[in-house]
């Protein structure tokens, strides 16, 4: 038998359902509880910058070290909390709760 | 969780917009799939920490009547997980505080050997409700 491993959410229906729901087009996305960036890097391509924020350093690494050179300079990560953001006001059209609540 | 809401309102734009993506407390569906395709199924009694869930409601209740936000909509899916085996989908579950929960690993397993007998790959899928709800900053 073939040995696959776990798979999460293989077909993308988060994403897409992300996507579906909001214009990410030209907006600036902070996401909280980015984590290692699994869901970040699936919808990155469309708006026009993204800031995930997780307060699990190993995690934000992760994230950090894993970007594709074609999000490079597009998405940020950051070690940061969801109840002291380290942001001035009204920076973000777009804010993703990412199970984090 | 109402903190975080206060500072997700902050920092947004004017009319920007908050998601809010999280699991619901919902019944979990595990099935044995061959090539994507469920051949047995079953609804179990594994939540995610309802008080989480209840508590996180609670904030955006608390958000709403305080008028920071208008709510806009709500999406439902399933969000999916393959395992190969019914070991693998219990360390899987077991990471993501599953109190309480009653999912029948040893069942789910004999089904999946079972059902993938004659080379046929059977492996496990687990089927979590999850919640996208939209609110729009007042």
């Amino acid at each position: 038998m073939a040995i696959m491993a776990t798979e999460v959410d293989p077909a993308g229906v988060m994403p897409r359902a992300i996507l579906r729901t909001v214009d990410f087009r030209n907006a600036r996305v902070l996401e909280v509880g980015a984590g290692d960036g699994r869901l970040t890097f699936q919808y990155a391509a469309e708006p026009r910058f993204v800031v995930g924020i997780d307060t699990k350093e190993p995690d934000i690494r992760s994230a950090a070290t894993g970007l594709r050179v074609d999000l490079l300079g597009h998405v940020q990560f950051l070690c940061a909390s969801a109840t002291a953001l380290p942001f001035s006001a009204e920076q973000f059209g777009i804010v993703l709760l990412a199970s984090s609540l | 969780m109402v903190d975080a809401l206060r500072e997700a309102r902050r920092v947004l734009t004017p009319r920007g917009v908050l998601i809010d993506d999280r699991l619901v407390t919902a019944p979990i569906v595990v099935e044995v799939v061959i090539a994507a395709q469920a051949i047995w199924a079953k609804g179990v009694d594994a939540y995610s920490a309802p008080e989480d869930v209840a508590a996180a409601d609670g904030a955006v209740q608390h958000a709403l009547s305080q008028g920071w936000f208008a709510f806009e909509k709500s999406l439902w899916f399933d969000f999916e997980i393959y395992c190969d085996t019914a070991s693998e989908l219990r360390v899987y579950a077991e990471a993501r505080k599953l109190r309480g929960a009653t999912i029948p690993y040893e069942e789910l397993e004999e089904r999946r050997r079972e059902l993938g007998a004659n080379g046929k790959t059977a492996r496990l899928r687990w089927r979590r409700p999850w919640m996208l709800s939209t609110y729009r900053k007042k």
